[in-house]
């Protein structure tokens, strides 16, 4: 399945920002295709719908470790790894904002 | 190209947001409030301790000075506290104090100092809790790679206070 979220927020910077497009793709059999370094968007049950880098997988692959490029960013370093099932997708395309005109 | 496509696109679908998310308020924080805050409470001890010892003439003004003295100590002790604790709470993270290992006695130290300037009224304990605040302050805007310089504050005390170079 795909999805198309704007993004907002800065804790990708500099490489995905504010106002940016991506779409995400996700299916049963995606898991086995993450990677350390993947980017996805994913549910949490406080912060809502998020984007994050894959920083670590788990050996049963069950659960991600996910972080943010910035120092400031709220991921797992401040809420624990996410279960596989909050994965709404994995970025596979991504529509950076012209330099200057991003929201 | 592209881009403004799926712009126009949003206009009229509005897809939904995913957040990159920071903090809330995404990266707004500054020690500054908490310099005030000691910076304050050395100044409410130099006018408790200026008040005239003499005051029966004036008794009850020289009670209204002191209780508004103190209380203002007591808030600003306080307040020195809670924003050094919203920042090492909210924005410090457990690579910061692997690279500044100074910083966690370094918090204790002004939620004790804090503690120690309401509880007594001795200047020195004040300039310590500015000394720590102001510590507290490079190790922060060095973590957001800002520089610093130390200056006078242009007001009473006129102690020395760390300022970001914007």
């Amino acid at each position: 399945m795909c999805r198309i979220y704007r993004i907002k927020g800065e804790s990708l910077y500099p490489e995905y920002r504010n106002g940016d497009y991506v779409i995400t793709a996700w299916s049963p059999f995606s898991f086995k295709r993450l990677h350390p370094g993947d980017v996805i968007a994913f549910t949490h049950p406080d912060y809502g719908l998020l984007i994050k880098q894959i920083s670590q997988i788990d050996r049963q692959r069950s659960t991600l470790e996910v972080r943010g490029t910035v120092l400031e960013s709220v991921d797992s370093r401040t809420f624990g790894p996410i279960p596989l099932q909050s994965v709404q997708g994995r970025v596979f395309w991504h529509i950076k904002a012209p330099r200057g005109k991003r929201e | 190209m592209f881009y403004k496509f799926f712009n126009s696109l949003d206009k009229l679908v509005h897809f939904n947001e995913a957040k990159a998310h920071c903090d809330i308020p995404c990266g707004i924080y500054d020690p500054h409030q908490a310099q005030l805050g000691a910076l304050t409470v050395i100044r409410m001890i130099d006018l408790m301790k200026g008040l005239p010892a003499d005051h029966h003439d004036g008794e009850l003004a020289y009670h209204n000075s002191l209780s508004r003295y103190i209380a203002v100590k007591e808030e600003h002790a306080e307040l020195v506290k809670k924003e050094v604790r919203v920042i090492y709470g909210d924005f410090i993270k457990e690579e910061h104090l692997v690279k500044y290992p100074e910083l966690q006695p370094l918090v204790f130290k002004i939620m004790k100092l804090g503690s120690k300037v309401r509880q007594g009224v001795e200047r020195q304990d004040a300039l310590d809790l500015l000394t720590a605040v102001n510590r507290f302050a490079e190790i922060f805007w060095e973590i957001k790679g800002i520089p610093t310089k130390k200056a006078k504050a242009p007001y009473a005390p006129a102690e020395e206070v760390v300022y970001p170079v914007l």
